[in-house]
Parts: structure tokens; C-alpha cells; sequence
């Protein structure tokens, strides 16, 4: 009876082990196999080599992740390694869980360097892992110093896009007799005489995002910012030394409210405008102001994936009848800067090795975009072919990135994540005439740290 | 695959290991002297669940609450800045005003259209009951995120001359109104209140089917004794039916009403907390995700934990009644 008890006992501490193990097991099984690894010198012999498999998360869209992928995928099989890229629905909340639950991935894609810059505790310096002169030497100016943290870059970009456009229907400026603006009196008198006219609004400007409303105010406001007073006092905003409260921005603020809020320049005044989705492009395309017709959205080159299906087979097949771009002209007493975005990749600790190091000199290369340029994305590289771009209005997008000499990556997107949401909401606020600009810039400014 | 396998071996060995484990402490048990045993074997089989509850339960809570007095990142102390911060920014006061007026007005108007319901439907005659209470109770079955959805439609704005797509301003333009953009109008919290409807209408489902059940078991008796003491109708369920039903109708409201306290979903669907409709909890999740705010998004949700306590008592005790009435 006795040894029949120690038997027993024996078992079920084994049992009781088993689950303590098991516990402990499902906490640390996490996909960081490297985690150990000192950090390795920067030639990518030095690394240690991969285990044939990298795994990248980004933000981006269907039809967008779907293209990276495919570039992905025949990289991969070049070299024997498996890529695989998963987007995540909301990109900034989603990867702050996934490193708090230790599944972070190899390689991750921040739509906000800003977001990339508050994580930076957890990512390496790039030079750790790859030779950045190549990346470096073909990249627009202005890419390399946006996801700098301590004097090291932390993140380069994989896909553009371009803010500084204008998107017009060609026919119905020609029913009207209507010329594209080369300048701000002329930006200035075709608004006018559309007014006078009686033939729709000049604007189309829809603000609502969800989650986001308020952003396409926020590059509104940055593209004057930047047409103003140049790169200077653009970067001094970002960080704070130049406040939403100062002259410079409270009149690039005037300038924008100018443009959109003044009386008939948008459908339905600013309440509208914070209500009607970015995505609602089909006053463009309608006919006579009482079908609510917009002559003129300024909009990102993406914007082209939300255009009507039938506008966006006209643009495939090389017809430009019904949709064209011309930059945004500079304002009076300012020069034209180009405003645009993109997706930075940056590489977590632990996670570098040989594999990883060979997919990102691929997504810093001009290469990965080859498919991804059909779903509106554009290179931030110099040396991008042109000919890949799927049609001749992206091309001239392309071609306005690789020549930009002034390029502003969106502003609010590199500001502390707590200033670009009370930006976009007090913003939005502003837009839908709920408070004045004084309230809104004191609201912002009240976000730095 | 592996993880569905790995997924059902912890399962298993989680089922094994916690039988292993009472099984271990019966074990145990029996080595201890007779007197001991037969008072102390509760607490061994006590222990391991309220190790788990403190773990799960009560650990989180106070890291919260300790973490509400230190900085973004929760490394250095601020003492209360993040709750002076809190009552001093009038957007909170706002979002605290919000607050009370859902916990005002959704537990009130569930409970009431839901006895309403209940009481009109026992009315019917069986057939025309049961349609008439899977139609109420249909919502219940659509989750918060999905109802948003169907109302953000329905309260939807176009700018003029654009198809209308909004049911809400369809009509009222039918009628010769001029549309309006329902969500942004934050006059009276008007915006607040349009989302609250949303809330009504998922809960009032639950509300009538568990005092409608409450209210046919009222014994037949004293109500027959009412009509015979020629009690009209109204007095009938004001006086004999309404008082017999109470403690169920009172669980009832303070289900709602600590649902209506965490309420978040619904926000973060139709406005975002855009055009002053935040509410604590989405205030907490935007702090805590948004801007990684760590000490800032805990003070806001201690504030929240403070204010749904005592409801939480107040649950407690009207369950209590309940069973003492039983």
C-alpha cells in the first residue's frame, strides 16, 4: 500500500512538472530563435546564417501586399529563402501587440516614421546589417533622414507616394473652357470663374477616414508649410521648435482655409468635407453643381485605386480623356516642394541573419517596386526604370519623385504619434468650423512632450 | 497544422496536469493527521484557484493602478500629474459628462422598452408572441462592430446633390428638412445620444425576454384576486405584476448598466471619439494604443474602475435579493 502511494506521488509531480514545463514552453516558443545572438558585426558574413525563412509585416492594402509578395516570392526562390509578407489592419496598433506578445516579425514596413522612431529601442541600426551605401547612393535625397535615431538609420523606404497632385477631369475642363492652372493666379482665377460659372466647386476634398479623419487636411496644411518657408522651418515644425500657433503655420493654416473653406470652393462647406470619405472621388467625375460636380482634387498618387472602376480601366488602357494630374502651383510668395509619403522598413534585434540581411538589400533596392507600381505606388529611388510605371500619369509622378530637389515626407506623419492624431482630430475640427485655428494649434501644441 | 497539434497536446496535458494537481493535494491531504485535514482541506483546494484569480485578476489590477502614477512609459514616478492632468484638461470633463449621460439614459430606456415589450407581447396570444419577440430579440444577435455599421448607414451624410445614402436623411428631406450631418452634432450631445440608440436597440432584446420570463412566473393568483378586487389593467401591472418582478428588472439595469460603462465598440466604429463622443474606455484605448501613454491611459482607466465599483456592488447585492426571494 505504501510503495503503491509513492508511486502515486512520484507520477503526479512528474504530471504537475509536465505542466509547468508546458507553461513555461508556450511563453518562451516564441519566433526569435537568434535572440541570443551578440550583435554581429556589419558584413553580412559576419551574420549568422538564416533559417530560409523571413517573415515582414506591413500596412499595406490588398492589392498593394498582394505585388510585394509576388517580388518577394521570386526573390525567394533566386536565393532559397521563404518571404513571406503578412499586412496587419491596423499597422501602428497591431505591431505594438505583437512585440509586447514577443511575435514580432524579422523585417517590419511603419507607413509613419514617427512610429518606426518610438521603436526604435527594439529595432538595430541598418548599418549593423547591410552595407547602406548601395540603398543610399540611388535614393531621392531627403529618404535617408527620416527614421535617424542617435545619429544611426534605423529604417529606409520601400514604396512612395507622391501628395503634391492635382487631379482634374480633362473633359470637363474642355466643356468649360477651362485651362490647367500654371501658377497661384491662375490657381486663383479658374476657381473664380468656376464659381462665377455656376458650373460645380472647385474642390474636391473629402477628409474622412475612419479612424484617420483628418489627414488629407493635415497635408494640405503641410504642403503650404513647405511651399512657404522651404525645408527649414518644415523640419523645425516636425520637432516642435516651430509651433501650430506661430505665424508661419497659422498662415500656411489661412491659406488652406482660403482654398477650402471659403464659401463655394467645396460641396457642402468643411462640415461635409469632415463627414465625405477621402475615397468618395466621384464628384470628379459627375455632371453640373447640382450633382455636386468638383473640378480639382488634391490628392497622393494612391488615389488613383479609389477612382470608379471605369476611370481606372481608362487610365490601364493609356486614356486620358477623364483623368489627369498637374502639380499643385505654389502660393503666392512661395516655391513649389514636393510633399510625399511611403512605407520605412526597419529590422528587429535578434532577428538578423544572413537571409535577412539579403531580403533587405532587396527591399532597398530599386527592384522590389516592379510589380508594386501597378497599384498607384511610386520608387523613391533615382534610378528606377520608368518605363515599369503601368502608365504615362504615373510615369510623370515617377518622374517628379526622382527630380525632386525640395521633398517633404508627409509632416504629420513624423510628428509623435499623441501630436499626429490630436492634429488630425483637432484638424478635422478646424475643417468642420467647430473651432478656429487658435484652438486647434493650441490644442496640438499642447501634445509635445 | 503543428499549431492545431501543439494547440491540442496543452489543451490534454492542461486538463491531465490540473487533475494531477487536486489529485496531488487529496494526496497530500491524507498525510496530515485526521484533525488537521478536516479543517484545513478547503483551503488546499481553495489555493490554486485563487492563485489563478490573483494572477489574472487582482495583479493586473494593481500594476494598472500603479502604473496610472508614473510617466508615458511607466519608468519613472509623476505622483497624481496624470489624474491633475486628466481633470484638468476640459475634454476629459467632457468625456466624463458622456459617460454619465449613456449610464443616464441606455440602462433606463432598455429597461423600460424591454418590460414594455415583455408585458405587451404576454398580451398577444402565444403565436403573434413569439414573432413579435424574435424580431426584438433579432439585434441581440448582431455584434456591437456590425450594428455600428448598419447605423453609421443609417445615419449617414452626403454633401448636397450627391445620391443619398442615408436612411435617416432621406426621410427627413422627404418631410422638406434639409439633411443634416447627424454624427457631428455634438448641440446637447445630440451625436452621443444617436450613438446611445444604437445600444438600445442591440439590449433590448435581452431585456424583454428576461422579464418577460420573470413576468409569467407571477402566480396567476394575485392577479386573478386583483381583477376580482376590480383592479383595471394599469393598476394590475403597476401594482401587483411590476413590484413581484422587480429584483429581475433591477439585475437587468445594472447589467446594462455596467455594460454601458465599458461601452467602446461602438464608438470606436461610428465617430472614433471624433466630434466630443469619447467615452473613458476608448479615451483609454487611445492613450494606451495609440499614443503608447502608458501612465496617462491607466489613470484613465482607474477613473473608469473607480466609477463602475460600486456598481459592481450594487450587482452584487441585487443578486443577492434574488436569491433570498427565491
Amino acid at each position: 500500500m505504501k510503495t503503491n502511494r509513492t508511486f502515486w506521488l512520484l507520477t503526479s509531480l512528474l504530471v504537475l512538472a509536465a505542466m509547468i514545463l508546458s507553461a513555461c514552453g508556450g511563453a518562451t516558443a516564441t519566433p526569435a530563435p537568434a535572440a541570443e545572438q551578440p550583435q554581429q558585426p556589419a558584413e553580412q558574413g559576419g551574420l549568422p546564417k538564416g533559417d530560409g525563412k523571413v517573415t515582414i509585416y506591413g500596412g499595406y492594402g490588398e492589392a498593394q501586399g498582394a505585388a510585394f509578395q509576388k517580388a518577394l516570392t521570386e526573390f525567394g526562390q533566386a536565393n532559397g529563402i521563404e518571404v513571406t509578407f503578412v499586412s496587419l489592419a491596423s499597422f501602428d496598433t497591431d505591431i505594438k501587440v505583437k512585440i509586447e506578445a514577443g511575435q514580432e516579425p524579422d523585417i517590419a514596413m511603419w507607413p509613419q516614421p514617427g512610429g518606426l522612431k518610438n521603436l526604435a529601442e527594439y529595432l538595430m541600426p541598418l548599418e549593423d546589417v547591410i552595407d547602406l551605401s548601395k540603398p543610399l547612393s540611388t535614393l531621392v535625397p531627403g529618404w535617408d533622414k527620416l527614421a535617424v535615431v542617435d545619429g544611426k538609420i534605423y529604417g529606409l523606404p520601400v514604396s512612395a507616394n507622391m501628395k503634391t497632385l492635382v487631379f482634374y477631369n480633362p473633359s470637363a475642363f474642355a466643356k468649360h473652357g477651362y485651362t490647367v492652372p500654371t501658377n497661384a493666379a491662375e490657381l486663383e482665377a479658374l476657381e473664380a470663374k468656376i464659381k462665377a460659372d455656376g458650373t460645380g466647386y472647385p474642390w474636391c476634398a473629402g477628409i474622412e477616414s475612419g479612424g484617420a479623419t483628418g489627414w488629407p487636411f493635415t497635408d494640405w496644411l503641410e504642403q503650404y508649410v513647405l511651399d512657404f518657408y522651404g525645408p527649414e522651418v518644415y523640419a523645425k515644425w516636425i520637432t516642435g521648435e516651430v509651433d501650430f500657433a506661430s505665424p508661419e503655420i497659422t498662415k500656411a493654416a489661412d491659406e488652406v482655409a482660403k482654398r477650402l473653406l471659403a464659401e463655394g470652393q467645396v460641396n457642402g462647406g468643411g462640415i461635409s468635407m469632415a463627414t465625405d470619405s477621402f475615397q468618395n472621388t466621384a464628384p470628379l467625375f459627375a455632371d453640373g453643381k447640382e450633382n455636386g460636380q468638383c473640378f480639382m482634387l488634391r490628392q497622393g498618387s494612391f488615389i488613383t485605386a479609389f477612382m470608379p472602376e471605369n476611370i481606372q480601366e481608362e487610365i490601364k488602357a493609356g486614356n486620358y480623356t477623364n483623368l489627369d494630374v498637374f502639380p499643385l502651383p505654389a502660393p503666392e510668395g512661395g516655391q513649389a516642394g514636393v510633399l510625399g509619403g511611403g512605407d520605412i522598413a526597419g529590422v528587429f534585434k535578434g532577428h538578423a541573419d544572413q537571409d535577412v540581411a539579403k531580403v533587405l538589400e532587396f527591399i532597398f533596392s530599386p527592384e522590389v517596386l516592379k510589380y508594386q507600381v501597378a497599384t498607384g505606388d511610386i520608387s523613391p529611388h533615382k534610378t528606377f526604370d520608368l518605363s515599369l510605371y503601368p502608365n504615362e500619369m504615373q510615369r510623370k509622378i515617377g518622374q517628379a519623385m526622382a527630380n525632386a530637389a525640395v521633398f517633404g515626407f508627409d509632416a504629420s506623419d513624423q510628428m509623435p504619434a499623441e501630436v499626429n492624431a490630436e492634429f488630425w482630430a483637432a484638424g478635422t475640427d478646424f475643417v468642420a468650423g467647430r473651432i478656429t485655428w487658435e484652438e486647434a494649434a493650441k490644442r496640438i501644441d499642447s501634445k509635445y512632450p | 497544422m503543428g499549431d492545431i497539434l501543439f494547440g491540442l497536446l496543452a489543451i490534454l496535458i492542461g486538463v491531465a496536469a490540473s487533475y494531477g494537481l487536486y489529485w496531488l493535494l487529496n494526496l497530500l491531504l491524507s498525510f496530515l493527521p485526521e484533525r488537521i485535514r478536516k479543517k484545513s482541506d478547503w483551503l488546499a483546494f481553495l489555493t490554486p484557484a485563487a492563485v489563478l484569480v490573483i494572477l489574472i485578476l487582482v495583479a493586473p489590477l494593481f500594476q494598472t493602478i500603479v502604473w496610472s502614477f508614473m510617466d508615458d512609459r511607466a519608468r519613472n514616478w509623476v505622483g497624481f500629474e496624470n489624474y491633475i492632468d486628466l481633470f484638468t484638461d476640459p475634454r476629459f470633463l467632457q468625456i466624463l459628462l458622456n459617460n454619465f449621460l449613456w449610464v443616464l439614459v441606455v440602462p433606463a430606456l432598455t429597461v423600460a422598452f424591454g418590460t414594455a415589450a415583455a408585458a405587451l407581447s404576454n398580451q398577444v396570444g402565444p403565436k403573434l408572441e413569439s414573432i413579435f419577440k424574435s424580431l426584438i430579440f433579432m439585434p441581440m444577435s448582431i455584434s456591437f462592430v456590425a450594428a455600428s455599421t448598419i447605423w453609421a448607414y443609417f445615419y449617414a451624410y452626403v454633401p448636397p446633390g450627391r445620391p443619398e445614402v442615408g436612411l435617416l436623411n432621406a426621410v427627413i428631406t422627404s418631410l422638406g428638412y434639409s439633411s443634416q450631418p447627424w454624427l457631428t452634432i455634438d448641440e446637447w450631445h445630440i451625436n452621443s445620444f444617436l450613438l446611445m440608440a444604437v445600444v438600445v436597440w442591440l439590449q433590448v432584446g435581452y431585456s424583454m425576454v428576461v422579464i418577460s420570463s420573470a413576468i409569467k412566473s407571477v402566480p396567476e393568483e394575485t392577479i386573478e384576486a386583483a381583477q376580482l378586487d376590480g383592479a383595471n389593467p394599469w393598476q394590475i401591472f403597476f401594482r401587483i405584476i411590476l413590484p413581484q418582478v422587480w429584483g429581475t428588472v433591477m439585475s437587468v439595469f445594472v447589467t446594462i448598466l455596467i455594460l454601458v460603462m465599458k461601452i467602446f465598440d461602438i464608438v470606436l466604429a461610428m465617430t472614433r471619439g471624433n466630434f466630443n463622443t469619447s467615452v473613458l474606455a476608448f479615451e483609454w484605448y487611445k492613450q494606451f494604443f495609440e499614443n503608447s501613454n502608458i501612465g496617462p491611459a491607466s489613470a484613465v482607466i482607474t477613473v473608469l474602475v473607480i466609477l463602475i465599483a460600486p456598481l459592481m456592488w450594487l450587482q452584487i447585492q441585487t443578486a443577492r435579493q434574488q436569491e433570498m426571494l427565491r
